[in-house]
């Protein structure tokens, strides 16, 4: 009987330990997803081991989107691209290129500002996976292992909160600090 | 003369085939009843469509968004009813201040889209912006207990050999 129950034990032991190995190997592996970019290349996440990646899910006619935009050209504008990079995708399918194109002319010359960032179409596999609220945008980050990190729908702000939008909008900076040393 | 000639009724013959193809929609009369709905209302839109040639297919586009964040475009097919294009729908964002809309009539497999309009909308929560929700995991498979299995078969595996260990 005790020799049963010893056996029993390194079972139950070896079994919890194979699968906490298991679950492990896969965190150190990251999330992936692949979108296509203006351009028409692919762009994968894995591509980009190494640095932290922001993943801003929008569409051009989604108004507080634009206010997200010159937020992440700031936080651009800030880290080098050895540390940081930012994804813009369009979760809206029935939006081209050339509507994303001209979107981004009219609103660097309206704002003066450069969305010199990667531009992208989601063919709906990254909203079906990310967009966990269904709502844009959603702002995700994923660590440089490409671990999601953050995620969360609704308007984000660098670190400071700009006149006219809530006292409680989420700040990017902590957690961007956090990762970036 | 002649080359010259050949080539006006050429031109014409192009100016008018171009006209053909892109035949002309109008959409007039685009009601919302109620005008000031409140959120996760019902409401009816109603748009007078006329064409030249026949309307192959009439869309319209919904967004409702506040100014936090907007909700997927929903897209529906607007129905034909005593000569008026309609369609009834639920607004689903409960803190929606704002939905967006505009109609796209496909005729000869050409799509017209016409400008969005904006109508606004009282919110049903007045609790604020939106709220904070959290930060919205950790990426992980979503599966709770998923760790649980290997226990779970561990515990079988014992079961089965205790039985057979006191059968004997």
């Amino acid at each position: 009987m005790k020799k049963a129950f010893i056996i029993s034990l390194i079972i139950i032991l070896s079994i919890s330990f194979l699968s906490g190995c298991l679950d492990s190997s896969e965190s150190i592996e990251g999330e992936e997803f692949v979108f296509t970019n203006l351009d028409g290349a692919q762009v994968s996440l894995s591509s980009y081991r190494g640095k932290v990646v922001i993943l801003d899910m929008w569409a051009t006619w989604c108004g507080p989107c634009h206010a997200v935009m010159p937020e992440l050209e700031k936080i651009y504008n800030d880290y080098s691209r050895d540390q940081l990079e930012i994804m813009s995708v369009d979760i809206d399918p029935r939006e081209s290129v050339a509507v994303i194109e001209d979107f981004i002319d009219s609103f660097e010359n309206q704002n003066n500002i450069e969305l010199s960032w990667i531009f992208g179409r989601d063919d709906g596999s990254i909203s079906e996976k990310y967009m966990n609220e269904s709502a844009i945008p959603t702002l995700a980050v994923f660590d440089q292992q490409g671990r999601l990190h953050y995620r969360k729908a609704g308007v984000h702000v660098y670190n400071e909160i700009p006149e006219g939008f809530p006292e409680n909008t989420p700040k990017l900076a902590p957690i961007l600090n956090e990762l970036i040393s | 003369m002649k080359k010259l000639l050949t080539a006006t009724i050429l031109l014409l013959g192009l100016c008018l085939s171009g006209t053909a193809v892109n035949a002309e929609v109008d959409v007039e009369n685009v009601t919302v009843d109620p005008a000031n709905p409140d959120a996760l209302d019902t409401v009816t839109f109603t748009a007078t469509i006329t064409s030249d040639d026949d309307i192959d297919e009439v869309l319209i586009k919904i967004k409702e968004c506040d100014d936090n964040m907007c909700m997927p475009t929903e897209t529906f097919e607007m129905n034909l009813e005593n000569g008026k294009y309609t369609l009834t729908y639920d607004l689903t964002y409960d803190k929606a201040t704002y939905f967006e809309y505009n109609i796209v009539t496909t005729v000869n497999g050409t799509e017209n889209e016409t400008g969005f309009t904006k109508v606004t909308v009282t919110p049903v929560s007045n609790g604020g912006n939106g709220g904070n929700g959290g930060n919205g995991g950790d990426g992980g498979n979503g599966i709770p207990g998923f760790e649980l299995i290997p226990l779970f078969i561990a515990t079988l595996i014992i079961i089965f050999y205790m039985r057979r260990k006191r059968s004997r």
